[in-house]
């Protein structure tokens, strides 16, 4: 490899390192909620994305590419942590518990809580499909890529996600009050 | 367009920031359930988008990217120096297959030759012993004790 070669080369890894980094940092700790999970996550993903990258065909473009990796990455981790043991994510609110009285709305900070962990509650899938589309914004071909479904699937699963969290918050209360003034407004 | 379909439109479309499409408004202006729907997927949407990351400095990711750097290092050098190392036993090998074939070309040609062209056939082979017993004796004596 040339010195000049070499050095392009070594300006598009960091280039892409400083582009992407954080922005899978954001998805691997949505993904696993812990910092220094995530980080490693991270650094390892970019560590196999270099060794790898003479397997990189450039069918897909070089986001979708670490997006999977860092993802599958995540995957692994969340195996190994649920075989080991199962981490509390704070709290376990629940609105009627929480003084949540329905007129005004929740404490913000509890509503994050209870969305969060009603995400926890998601399978794999269903959390990186709503992660990658709620979070970082993506269109559905490109998070069909990232996922290897297809686009229709990717809909479908992005629509179970969000009305899952929505059931779940339905139970704790969270809507049900909502409900009730609308019906009244109705009447 | 029925409520079934109407949801999950709204749900696809609800991600982007970008106004609903006709068919979507009109329907919501008459379906009580999907205003709702609606206006429970965005405080759910609202809650998450405030759900915030912890900060990881710029510093963070530099240190980082230095360690990246120092990791991928060393692999790269042990695969130059093993690509280095293969290059050369193939050459080595190939080497060694030439000058053997040189080596041994004499003797393979004359296998060859004494094979191929220059033995007799039995019947030649009984002539020139007949002929040989009368003219040359003893060359002829030595080639039926040697046959």
């Amino acid at each position: 490899m040339s010195s000049v070669q070499k050095a392009k080369e070594q300006i598009d890894f960091e280039n892409c390192y400083q582009e992407f980094a954080p922005r899978l940092f954001a998805v691997a700790y949505r993904l696993l909620r812990n910092q220094t999970d995530a980080l490693d996550v991270v650094q390892e993903s970019f560590l196999r994305a270099f060794r790898k990258r003479n397997n990189f065909r450039g069918r897909a473009k070089v986001s979708t590419w670490l997006y999977r990796i860092v993802t599958n990455r995540c995957y692994d981790v969340l195996r190994k942590r649920s075989r080991e043991k199962k981490i509390e994510y704070g709290e376990n609110y629940h609105a009627k518990s929480a003084g949540f009285n329905g007129e005004h709305w929740l404490q913000q900070e509890k509503m994050i809580a209870m969305v969060r962990q009603e995400m926890e509650k998601l399978t794999e899938k269903q959390k990186t499909v709503f992660i990658l589309r709620v979070y970082e914004e993506l269109p559905y071909d490109e998070i069909a890529r990232i996922t290897h479904s297809r686009v229709g699937t990717v809909k479908a699963t992005f629509f179970q996600s969000v009305m899952k969290i929505r059931k779940g918050l339905k139970e704790r209360g969270v809507f049900a009050n909502e409900l009730r003034k609308d019906e009244k407004a109705v009447n | 367009m029925n409520c079934e379909k109407m949801k999950r439109l709204l749900i696809e479309q609800v991600a982007k920031a970008e106004e609903l499409p006709v068919q979507v408004q009109e329907h919501l202006s008459r379906c009580s359930e999907c205003q709702n729907l609606l206006k429970e997927v965005k405080s759910i949407l609202q809650a998450v988008y405030q759900d915030q990351l912890p900060t990881v400095s710029k510093e963070y990711w530099e240190q980082s990217f230095k360690k990246l750097n120092e990791a991928v290092g060393p692999v790269r050098r042990v695969r130059m120096v093993l690509a280095f190392a293969g290059a050369l036993i193939v050459v080595f090998i190939g080497l060694i297959s030439f000058f053997s074939a040189w080596h041994f070309r004499p003797i393979l040609e004359t296998r060859y030759v004494r094979e191929s062209i220059l033995l007799p056939s039995e019947e030649e082979m009984y002539r020139l012993v007949d002929y040989l017993k009368d003219e040359e004796p003893e060359v002829g004596l030595w080639l039926l004790l040697n046959n």
